[in-house]
């Protein structure tokens, strides 16, 4: 049980770090982009949509943050099921939020990252607007249902952390 | 909780203190307490056994209940 949590903590860790890389990389992005419009940087690359140089990211990166946050409120859990102290309400309403967070991220990121598809110029040359939309829908909409089931996981894990406490707590006033 | 501990108004009438009853049936003086204030959410039958032993008492004369 100890190495599983110590390898539990050391994947949150690489988790929060890559997410943390990852913010970096779209602020360098933003911040080509507001530098290029503001000539006080010369970029050669090819002139897109603002919504897909300025919103997308900017909301990525929104998006990134909250994860980064909520990777660093799961993280608090770990010590506790080193002591054996698991079955607290706070780390129900951890859970919780996390499991929500999580449903919540891949909501608001299949949209945008559909949002950034219908911007890709297709290289499929006689095919209908809607069959481009179907296959987008379901290429973004399979990359975020692995997601969706680990955020269903984790509030069954919410849910039985306080029932635990329920019966932990009934357990201790029994004399 | 509309069940009532009457183990101090029992405890009087023997003369006996909580700690001398918490080392009679074997259970510590911070439980003891818990049983008395009403906060526990239940009772063993062999604690309820062991007390009834040390006071030599029925369950109704510790435990009453009472409409809320």
């Amino acid at each position: 049980m100890r190495n599983l949590l110590t390898a539990l903590k050391w994947l949150i860790n690489f988790l929060i770090f890559s997410v943390l890389i990852s913010i970096i990389i779209n602020l360098g992005e933003l911040s080509k982009y507001v530098l290029t419009k503001f000539d006080l940087l010369q970029y050669s690359g090819e002139e897109n949509s603002w919504i897909l140089m300025l919103l997308i990211p900017l909301l990525t990166i929104l998006l990134q943050g909250y994860i980064f946050w909520l990777l660093l409120k799961f993280r608090k859990v770990i010590p506790d099921f080193k002591t054996d102290t698991i079955f607290t309400e706070n780390n129900s309403a951890i859970f919780r939020k996390v499991g929500n967070g999580l449903i919540i991220y891949s909501v608001l990121i299949f949209f945008i990252r559909l949002i950034e598809k219908s911007f890709e110029i297709s290289s499929e040359y006689g095919v209908s607007a809607s069959y481009t939309l179907g296959k987008n829908f379901g290429t973004v909409l399979g990359g975020r249902i692995s997601l969706l089931v680990i955020a269903i996981f984790l509030l069954i894990i919410a849910r039985l952390i306080k029932e635990g406490y329920q019966l932990k707590n009934e357990n201790d006033l029994t004399i | 909780m509309s069940i009532v501990v009457n183990l101090n108004t029992v405890l009087a009438e023997r003369n006996l203190k909580s700690k001398e009853l918490a080392e009679m049936i074997g259970i510590t003086e911070a439980n003891l307490s818990i049983l008395k204030s009403g906060k526990a959410k239940a009772i063993r039958f062999s604690t309820l056994e062991a007390i009834c032993k040390a006071l030599d008492c029925q369950p109704a004369d510790i435990l009453a209940y009472e409409k809320e």
